[in-house]
């Protein structure tokens, strides 16, 4: 029970994290040059990419539905998150988080809400998706034949 | 019912599976809505000071754009450099620009964004911003 209600709370925050970029791709752009971390030409796919990859994986999660592969996505994306964080803050970077809607500037909160996701990702990842999800109902119905 | 054990090949399979969905759909949706990004980047390039020089060496002649602010402009910048907060018209037509900030203030990336997409063109970002610009010639006061 706990770790369905983690995945679809982890779900939640992914789903509130992609929705504001996919509305704005060009700002989300414009947000990640700012880290400076990535070349010119790495920012266009990288933007285009990583609103969707959130997205999927929300979605995944809220129907426990290849769970492994999604926390285990999500975890990388996380610690992706937090270290551009860090360095940025450790650079006094005076710049947009890019994160969600109406979280503005770049603070010490935002390395600290990427550590929570990654600790919630890699926990989805090491104990299974939980009630109410597709994977377990597909590993019942595979495992009833043998039984 | 059956203890749950993490299946590496399954999940790296699906890992793999969802991030070129993800590439993908980021693509198409890019084609689609009519390249809300640049395929190419927000803005054409940074460009060093060495660079810069390169550049001039071949014939470069570009406008620099200071976008610190005006009390930074007036303490000092580069010589010959605009104000953008002090051109209401937006700078010079016709002319490659090179916008510049500080090294910290990452300013200078979202106005290349800007005016790249009002048509200015080529639009570079000076990489290491005003602190690169040493040993070189810096004006004080207002526009030139």
């Amino acid at each position: 029970m706990r770790y369905a209600l983690l995945r679809l709370l982890l779900a939640c925050a992914f789903l509130l994290a992609a929705l504001p970029k996919l509305n704005g791709l060009g700002q989300f752009a414009e947000a990640v040059t700012h880290y400076h971390l990535l070349p010119a030409g790495a920012v266009p796919l990288f933007a285009l990419t990583l609103p969707w990859l959130e997205l999927i994986c929300a979605c995944l999660l809220i129907l426990g539905f290849l769970t492994a592969g999604a926390s285990l996505l999500l975890a990388l994306a996380s610690v992706l998150f937090f270290l551009a964080t860090i360095y940025a803050l450790m650079m006094g970077l005076d710049i947009q988080c890019g994160c969600y809607r109406g979280v503005s500037n770049l603070n010490w909160l935002t390395p600290a809400w990427d550590l929570v996701c990654l600790a919630a990702s890699l926990v989805l990842f090491r104990c299974g998706p939980g009630l109410w999800a597709l994977d377990s109902f597909l590993e019942e119905q595979n495992v009833a034949p043998d039984a | 019912m059956k203890p749950y054990r993490v299946q590496w090949n399954e999940a790296l399979l699906a890992a793999w599976s969802i991030l070129t969905l993800s590439i993908v759909t980021g693509l198409v949706q890019n084609e689609w809505q009519g390249r809300l990004v640049p395929p190419r980047g927000p803005f054409r390039a940074a460009l060093s000071v060495p660079g810069l020089d390169a550049g001039v060496a071949q014939g470069l002649d570009a406008c620099f754009l200071d976008v610190r602010g005006d009390l930074a402009y007036r303490q000092g910048h580069v010589a010959g450099a605009y104000n953008y907060d002090r051109l209401p018209d937006g700078p010079p037509r016709g002319r490659p620009l090179i916008v510049y900030c500080s090294s910290t203030c990452g300013r200078d990336q979202s106005i290349a964004v800007r005016l790249a997409g009002q048509g200015y063109s080529p639009v570079y970002v000076l990489r290491g911003g005003f602190e690169s610009w040493t040993h070189r010639p810096i004006r004080q006061g207002d526009q030139p």
